[in-house]
């Protein structure tokens, strides 16, 4: 049985996933009375939720900032319960580690809590000694089975390392990485 | 060569298993790992790395092989066996499993060797005493004197 503590436990391990529950649970709520703009009729041909150049910022119980999240649109639509983002930036601060993570669009599913991020996909996660920078053209983040996935080319830098593959999958329970297939790196032992 | 230390490491694999926390990766299939003259290709091969540098490889294969151009001009030493541990401080290649070390026609073949990179030392057991291959394959060495310098005085008797 997933208890409080358990579930607040495999947050904290995860600072993407934080973020990108947060950002699930937050439009949620934007559904309820809280619409900016007048919510029109409740097929999908148009968004009941249009959110312009929007910043929230959000804290957790002792007013420490978990985590920032921009986008320049973000357009919901309520029949099929997803969010249309543009431009989203997430930034979210974790105990050791600061997680950027930016596209030039996302696709938020309420249905099955994924967060699908496309088109220069950027996650860098900075900590006071490396920085650890993914690069990929999409990925897709699952808020359930907390993990990061994509079947496209991605290159991750870590420090001197540099590795590219076809196809990754993260655990963020285990931080442990799988490279699909096609694993080509280079570690240069200069730097 | 002594300075292949000083060179990046390419590799390539079909598939690999990071864990930055740990500082181990685990790559499978087909892999190659190059520095400068040293080349190790094996079906696995774990690649422990502490703060960013690798401090220890080892390779798994039918067999696993290693090889190396330890001295500017020399032909490159050949290492071969099932598991070779690989340990680059120390710069020592332990080789168990059907053991083999070999230089141009120069061949000593073990169950287990443990070889010096840097001198060329070499330590050979015949095989680990309790362990289940019963064979008993001795320590095989074929050494060719190097070719004496023929004087003008032998080269007119011929």
């Amino acid at each position: 049985m997933i208890t409080k503590a358990k579930i607040k436990q495999i947050l904290k391990s995860s600072p993407l996933l934080l973020a990108a529950v947060a950002l699930l649970f937050w439009l949620s709520f934007q559904e309820e009375g809280n619409n900016i703009q007048p919510a029109p009729p409740t097929d999908d041909s148009a968004p009941d939720l249009i959110l312009i150049n929007s910043v929230s910022t959000h804290y957790d119980e002792t007013g420490q900032q978990q985590y920032q999240l921009t986008a320049t649109k973000i357009d919901h639509f309520q029949e099929s319960h997803i969010a249309l983002l543009e431009k989203p930036y997430l930034i979210n601060q974790a105990e050791d580690a600061q997680w950027q993570a930016n596209a030039l669009s996302g696709r938020a599913d309420l249905n099955s809590d994924t967060l699908f991020l496309k088109d220069q996909v950027k996650i860098d996660k900075v900590t006071a000694t490396q920085t650890v920078s993914l690069r990929t053209s999409e990925l897709t983040i699952d808020t359930q089975k907390n993990t990061a996935e994509n079947d496209v080319l991605t290159v991750i830098h870590s420090g001197p390392s540099f590795i590219e593959s076809r196809g990754f999958f993260t655990d963020f329970n285990t931080s442990e990485t799988l490279l699909k297939s096609n694993v080509r790196g280079t570690h240069d032992v200069q730097k | 060569l002594p300075e292949d230390r000083n060179q990046p490491i390419e590799l390539e694999a079909n598939q690999a298993k990071l864990n930055n926390e740990t500082g181990i990766a685990e790559y499978t299939g087909n892999v190659i790992i190059t520095q400068g003259t040293a080349k190790l290709k094996a079906d696995r091969v774990i690649l422990y790395s502490v703060n960013n540098e690798v401090t220890r490889m080892k390779a798994f294969g039918e067999p696993a092989k290693y090889q190396q151009i330890l001295k500017l001009g020399e032909q490159p030493t050949h290492i071969e066996g099932k598991t070779l541990d690989l340990k680059v401080a120390e710069e020592i290649a332990e080789v168990t499993g059907n053991g083999v070390v070999y230089k141009d026609k120069d061949r000593l073949s073990a169950e287990k060797i443990i070889y010096s990179l840097k001198t060329g030392e070499l330590n050979a057991k015949k095989n680990q005493n309790g362990s289940q291959d019963t064979t008993d394959r001795p320590i095989k060495m074929i050494f060719y004197p190097p070719k004496k310098e023929e004087t003008p005085q032998q080269e007119s008797n011929k």
